[in-house]
């Protein structure tokens, strides 16, 4: 009872004690606040900016596929690949604005446009010359090489368990491949540079890998250009295909707060 | 008899000795008070720097490992990257104190000015140069496709 009649500033030194305690744990707290905000950096951002170039790749070779109509000009198969495309953009500007994102993407078709045929590498310009095309090949419909100029490009079979040498195509001139089979013999033909099967009857690729479960690899892929078509089914029964025509290049531009891109990268088509 | 009276003794000092003699102790302790709170106020503030800065460092090197992955993907698949930047907010002063931060190829070292220091190792295969101070504010990290490295530099 004493105490509230008492005039000697107990309280008030109680409630002095009291706010600066406060003040103290305030201050901490917004100190730890603002730590955290040093470090809470957006690492999402490489992501999202891969994730929009596999975007912009896939719709760009679907575009390819769906534009192409055997044996028509090939100016208007463009025009129809730049009209999907366009839609594309549009769409994907649309759905990453609703983001916060802005995106542009652009495309250059100045290979197709003018029939320049990519390098046999693993990425159709200065990439990877010796590569694997494709592993655990079970069956071959479809292989061939197509708009071939250069020589020394080899394509080589081996079985993919143990390693061991199958068969091999090497060009060695525009008009002349040598095969080797797995015997390790070698025969020299004559072809026609802008459609060389290798699954013709005399080069016996097929009896040469039986049975064998085979991986498919290209060798010097620097030295010729061209375009090539592999199809057939793998060692658990899928069916797939491998084929390049042209490398055309997509530009995409990518902007949200914080970071800014602008990435070209090449897209070989139409797989 | 004097032991027997002393706590009944009233006659131990003059006024004015007893106020020197308390405002003597009263000096002390509160010097002593002072002192104290003052040497634990340092170490909190030499430990509040090293942990910002080990904070600060992290995520440092968590923006250039990601560029630095980034660009090294783009590149593997034979593309070219025209543009990158990635925009840093960083204190203006630590324990209200200023600091550098300086990247080389292979760490992070931030100093601040008293001279205390700390290094965060980086593991990139890009090269990273760039020495900034505190007090921009905002900052940019960006990669310089012509010289094929990542510098980081006041916006």
């Amino acid at each position: 009872m004493g105490l509230l009649k008492n005039q000697d500033a107990q309280l008030m030194l109680l409630a002095g004690f009291i706010i600066a305690i406060g003040v103290i744990v305030t201050s901490l707290m917004l100190n730890s606040i603002v730590f955290l905000s040093i470090v809470s950096v957006d690492t999402a951002s490489g992501n999202e900016i891969i994730n929009l170039l596999q975007i912009s790749e896939d719709e760009i070779r679907s575009a390819y596929r769906d534009a192409i109509v055997p044996g028509r000009n090939d100016t208007l198969n463009i025009n129809n690949f730049s009209v999907r495309m366009k839609n594309v953009k549009g769409n994907l500007s649309m759905i990453y604005a609703l983001h916060g994102e802005g995106i542009n993407m652009n495309w250059d078709v100045s290979n197709w446009i003018n029939n320049r045929s990519a390098l046999f590498t693993q990425n159709g310009g200065d990439g990877a010359a010796d590569w694997t095309l494709m592993e655990s090949v079970n069956n071959l419909s479809v292989f061939e090489l197509r708009n071939v100029s250069g020589n020394d490009l080899e394509v080589i079979l081996t079985n993919q368990t143990t390693g061991a040498f199958l068969w091999s195509l090497k060009l060695e001139n525009s008009s002349t491949v040598k095969i080797k089979n797995s015997g390790g013999s070698a025969f020299y033909y004559t072809v026609d540079n802008t459609s060389i099967s290798l699954l013709n009857g005399s080069y016996k690729l097929n009896e040469n890998v039986g049975n064998n479960i085979s991986r498919v690899a290209i060798k010097h892929g620097n030295d010729a250009s061209g375009k090539f078509n592999i199809t057939g089914t793998t060692s658990n029964g899928r069916n797939f295909t491998r084929a390049r025509d042209y490398v055309l290049n997509a530009t995409v531009a990518y902007s949200k707060s914080g970071v800014r891109a602008n990435i070209t990268s090449p897209v070989t088509v139409p797989w | 008899m004097v032991l027997k009276n002393i706590l009944k003794n009233n006659d131990a000092v003059s006024v004015s000795v007893s106020f020197i003699l308390m405002f003597a102790i009263t000096v002390i302790v509160f010097m002593a008070t002072v002192l104290t709170f003052y040497s634990i106020s340092q170490n909190s503030e030499r430990n509040a720097i090293q942990e910002s800065f080990k904070l600060l460092g992290g995520g440092l090197a968590v923006r250039i490992t990601g560029m630095d992955a980034l660009v090294n993907t783009i590149h593997t698949g034979g593309g070219s990257v025209n543009m990158l930047e990635y925009e840093l907010s960083m204190p203006d002063s630590i324990a209200g104190k200023s600091y550098t931060v300086n990247i080389t190829d292979d760490r992070i070292m931030l100093e601040d000015e008293t001279g205390g220091k700390f290094t965060v190792p980086l593991g990139i295969s890009s090269n990273a140069t760039g020495k900034i101070y505190s007090g921009a504010g905002i900052y940019q990290l960006e990669f310089d496709n012509e010289n094929n490295r990542m510098v980081i530099k006041e916006k």
